[in-house]
């Protein structure tokens, strides 16, 4: 079970890992305008790469998965696509004479071909982990210091701080039981030690799965019935958001005996980057906030 | 053993003489542009035992086959009394002709006793609708062990087919073919693999089916002398034709084995000899 | 000597019925504790839970007895006893379709809009997309597997069964990297199999129709399929025609496959070990065969869906039941295999 739920904990914010990207790298290659001084950073984790954007470092990304491309502004879209760690275009990496290599995968996993490369052109591989708070803090630091933006990360990690402590004083005296459901078939949701907890939590609600497992456990609805959360989030990325509880995405949840279907309090979570850990999880935590306080929502079913 | 009627077979009558299977231009490819039965016209009849000879590769084998209504003929036909076999329904034709193949296959392990009841699926079959059925069962019960004791599998019933010897296997197929009971009987080879005792036993069986049941019996063999012996009939195929069909007195004799096999070929005390023809040159 | 009497049937029969009927109401009986202990309740639960355990055991019964029938008539068709529901690449199919779906559902969801069932069957999730894969696959191994003559040939088919189980594989990895980021990689969770108690009762009804009906038909095929196991030619001089008899196996297994793949997703091993059991036990004949490979298939896949919608608190979350068939059946099918001596 370890390995499938370490590939489910990756899973949200990089997309497969399984398999190449033949068709989609192939479409998008540059040669690199010669080689520029300064750092020169080639991403294939889109969090890491929205983070660097965040602290400013954009200019200093030459290179791309294929998965960030339309996270990017307009204006960096045509940036190369390198493919992703196991299938990685290495001439078009030597090509473009990166300083930094981010990739997602423990160290002891990343092909040898991969760390030769990078050792015999002075290119430093960033394993970039995502699934804590504090390992955002200690990335953005990481990525800080690899661009040359470290002030700036740091101005923007205490910012976050600040925010997150805000956000953390202003919690509910009783917050209701939440379950934030990320997958459906089978349903998988948001469990123990993972960001997506923590961010249920500042978010003013009580992620009641906690007690289901770490990670991302699979639970059956019978486990649902029981766990009775008063408001239930179903994770829909870049779908329409609810039409109203004969939507057929959330109809047969209300069909559970659950104080969320009780009170109406079943959700979509429709924007694309809910999953992913960056420096705005400050503004997804205010988002899931508003969700959670929805004024529909009847507390009187609160026991 | 009691024989059926059956209402909507073309049975051509039990009259021994009667012509019951005739092969009328039969041609039959294997692919390949080298006819496996060419232009073989022939006509067995009730009553006799016919035997086939001929060398490796003749065209024995595809003739069965195709009598049997297994392979159809890429030109002329065989007939069955009047009716063409192709157009036999399947229950029908297995009601008319029964069949023992060279090797006898079987995919799962089933026991002796379940292999030699197949043989009465088809009346079965072809019976349910009739009031006579559980009679007809019965019966069927008592044919099967009169038949296994017949063969002498009958302490065999409960092995399953992997357990059992290449000769029990051949007598099993023999059991369910008699089980099935029907008016023509096609053999291919039947006791390549049988001690001399079954070899001898069959061959009394067969020739009592044939003179007394008035059944046709066909059978592939390469023993010439038993063709010599006991064959009422025998077609000499060679080269996917037929080169001789007629009393064995008639058709095994020197002139025409001699270019057929190569060998040379004496008769001594009602017996063929074969040896070796010294090499030309 | 003993003969398979009617007599030895019936008690064959009656009493797989009533053991798939005691252990039905034994799953309906067992649950999951309170979340975060790792107890086992049993007992009769509250009515609204028992509801969700209904579907659920209802839908594991009916994909079991789908995949025991499908296995029974493939083995028999293709003369092998290695053959299963997805040795053919039915279950290669349904994953492609359900790739598709992740890809190019949101399309096909907005283009639906308007006609309220299909998009109410479409929101159910992957059965319909799945069963478009399973079918075009097995259409394809259909066309591909006959011989000149039109007669499906056993070897032919298991090649055609392969080459289209590769070919599915090779276009999964093609979808797979044209899944836009953000959309979630359930096609990890499809391909090991897995029963919801979400699953729509319609559906469950449909796959029940469907299993029904295939069971139905291919009870009346248990003496010919006998026959059918010996050489081509000696079938045939038994009375059996053989392309009918294929044809009539093949579309029945695949209806059941279809049964077993709407409710359940692609569950490998239950169809490939359920006949191998009940031959072990009660011998080759089809006709029994026929009764007791659903019932015992079906018998299977309840404990061990119940048993992994028992012990998430276990696992760290549910297992996939695919682990559990494969984990309890396996042994149990070396066991035998050593027991006996061949598997013909």
């Amino acid at each position: 079970m370890a390995w499938r739920n370490m590939q489910i904990k990756s899973v949200f914010w990089m997309l497969g890992w399984l398999c190449g990207l033949t068709l989609l790298g192939g479409c998008a290659r540059h040669s690199s305008a010669g080689h520029k001084t300064g750092p020169r950073v080639v991403s294939t984790v889109p969090a890491a790469t929205q983070i660097l954007l965040q602290i400013g470092a954009a200019k200093t990304i030459v290179g791309v998965s294929p998965w960030d491309k339309p996270l990017l502004p307009q204006s960096m879209r045509n940036l190369p696509v390198v493919g992703n760690y196991l299938h990685l275009d290495e001439e078009l990496v030597l090509q473009l004479a990166p300083t930094a290599l981010l990739l997602q995968e423990s160290p002891d996993r990343i092909p040898g071909g991969i760390v030769a490369m990078a050792r015999n052109n002075g290119i430093h591989i960033v394993n970039v982990h995502l699934t804590t708070f504090h390992q955002l803090y200690r990335t953005t630091m990481v990525l800080g210091k690899i661009s040359g933006f470290e002030k700036r990360a740091g101005i923007k990690i205490q910012a976050l701080k600040a925010q997150l402590e805000r956000l953390a004083a202003g919690r509910p005296q009783k917050p209701p039981r939440v379950v934030y459901i990320i997958a459906v078939n089978p349903v998988r949701v948001v469990g123990a030690d993972n960001f997506m907890d923590e961010e249920v939590t500042l978010a003013g609600g009580v992620n009641v799965a906690q007690r289901c497992g770490e990670g991302f456990p699979v639970i059956t609805r019978e486990t649902l019935v029981q766990l009775d959360p008063q408001v239930l989030l179903i994770a829909a990325p870049g779908q329409p958001a609810v039409t109203g509880p004969g939507d057929p995405r959330v109809a047969s949840w209300f069909t559970l005996p659950i104080a969320a279907a009780y009170s109406r309090h079943i959700d979509l979570i429709t924007w694309r980057r809910a999953q992913m850990l960056t420096l705005q999880v400050g503004s997804i935590i205010k988002r899931l906030r508003k969700i959670i306080e929805y004024s529909g929502f009847d507390r009187s079913v609160l026991k | 053993m009691e024989t059926m009627i059956y209402n909507d077979i073309p049975f051509p009558g039990e009259a021994a003489g009667t012509v019951v299977l005739a092969a009328q231009g039969v041609s039959f490819y294997y692919g390949s542009n080298r006819p496996a039965v060419e232009a073989v016209t022939a006509s067995f009849k009730a009553g006799e035992l016919t035997m086939i000879v001929g060398p490796n590769g003749s065209g024995k084998s595809t003739l069965l086959q195709l009598l049997l209504g297994h392979l159809v003929p890429a030109a002329g036909k065989i007939t069955a009394g009047s009716t063409d076999i192709t157009h036999l329904r399947p229950l029908a034709r297995a009601a008319l002709i029964s069949y023992v193949p060279q090797n006898p296959e079987v995919s799962f392990a089933y026991r002796v006793h379940e292999l030699v009841a197949m043989g009465a699926w088809a009346r079965q079959r072809y019976l349910s609708s009739s009031s006579t059925t559980s009679t007809r069962a019965s019966i069927d019960a008592h044919v099967i062990t009169q038949v296994m004791w017949d063969l002498d599998i009958h302490a065999l019933a409960d092995r399953t087919y992997d357990e059992l010897s290449t000769g029990e296997r051949q007598r099993v197929a023999l059991a369910r073919a008699m089980v099935q009971d029907t008016p023509v009987i096609l053999l291919d080879e039947p006791s390549a693999a049988l001690d001399i005792w079954h070899q001898l036993e069959l061959m009394e069986r067969v020739k009592y089916l044939a003179r007394h049941k008035h059944k046709t019996v066909l059978w592939v063999t390469h023993d010439l002398n038993s063709a010599f012996a006991n064959a009422d009939e025998v077609l000499i195929l060679n080269e996917a034709k037929v080169v001789a069909h007629g009393k064995p007195r008639d058709v095994l004799v020197p002139s025409i084995l001699e270019p057929v096999y190569r060998v040379k070929v004496e008769v001594c005390n009602n017996t063929l000899l074969f040896s070796l023809r010294p090499r030309q040159g | 000597m003993k003969m398979i009497t009617t007599g030895r049937f019936q008690t064959i029969m009656v009493s797989a019925i009533a053991v798939t009927v005691l252990v039905f109401m034994l799953c309906l009986a067992i649950g999951p504790g309170a979340p975060g202990s790792r107890a086992i309740a049993i007992g009769f639960p509250p009515s609204d839970i028992l509801q969700l355990r209904l579907t659920r055991v209802g839908a594991a019964a009916i994909a079991g007895a789908a995949l025991g029938l499908a296995g029974v008539l493939l083995q028999g068709l293709l003369r092998n006893p290695l053959a299963d529901p997805f040795v053919l690449g039915i279950s290669s199919g349904s994953t492609v379709g359900v790739m598709a779906w992740i890809v190019f559902g949101e399309a096909l969801s907005e283009s639906c809009s308007g006609h309220p069932w299909l998009e109410e069957l479409l929101a159910n999730g992957q059965a319909i997309p799945a069963l478009a894969g399973a079918g075009a696959a097995t259409w394809l191994v259909f066309l591909l597997g006959r011989r000149r003559g039109g007669m499906l040939d056993p070897m032919t088919l298991i090649l055609s069964g392969v080459v289209i189980s590769t070919i599915g594989g090779a276009l999964v990895m093609l979808l797979n990297n044209l899944v836009p980021y953000g959309a979630r990689a359930d096609i990890l969770d499809y391909m090991f199999g897995y029963i919801s108690e979400g699953t729509s009762h319609t559906l469950v009804w449909l796959a029940l129709l469907a299993f029904l009906a295939a069971w139905a038909g291919a009870l009346t095929l248990g003496g010919a399929m006998n026959i059918a196991s010996l050489s081509d030619a000696e079938a045939h001089s038994l009375g059996i025609k053989l392309s009918s008899l294929r044809f009539s196996s093949f579309a029945l297994a695949a209806l059941a496959t279809a049964a077993s793949i709407t409710v359940a997703g692609p569950i490998g091993f239950v169809g490939l070990i359920s006949p191998h059991v009940c031959r072990g036990l009660f011998g080759p004949d089809h006709r029994q065969l026929l009764i007791t490979s659903p019932l015992s298939a079906a018998i299977f896949l309840m404990l061990s869906d119940t048993f992994v919608r028992s012990t998430g608190a276990w696992f760290n979350g549910e297992l996939p039941v695919g682990v559990i068939t494969a984990l309890c059946g396996g042994p149990f099918f070396l066991y035998l295999l050593t027991r006996r001596r061949t598997w013909m």
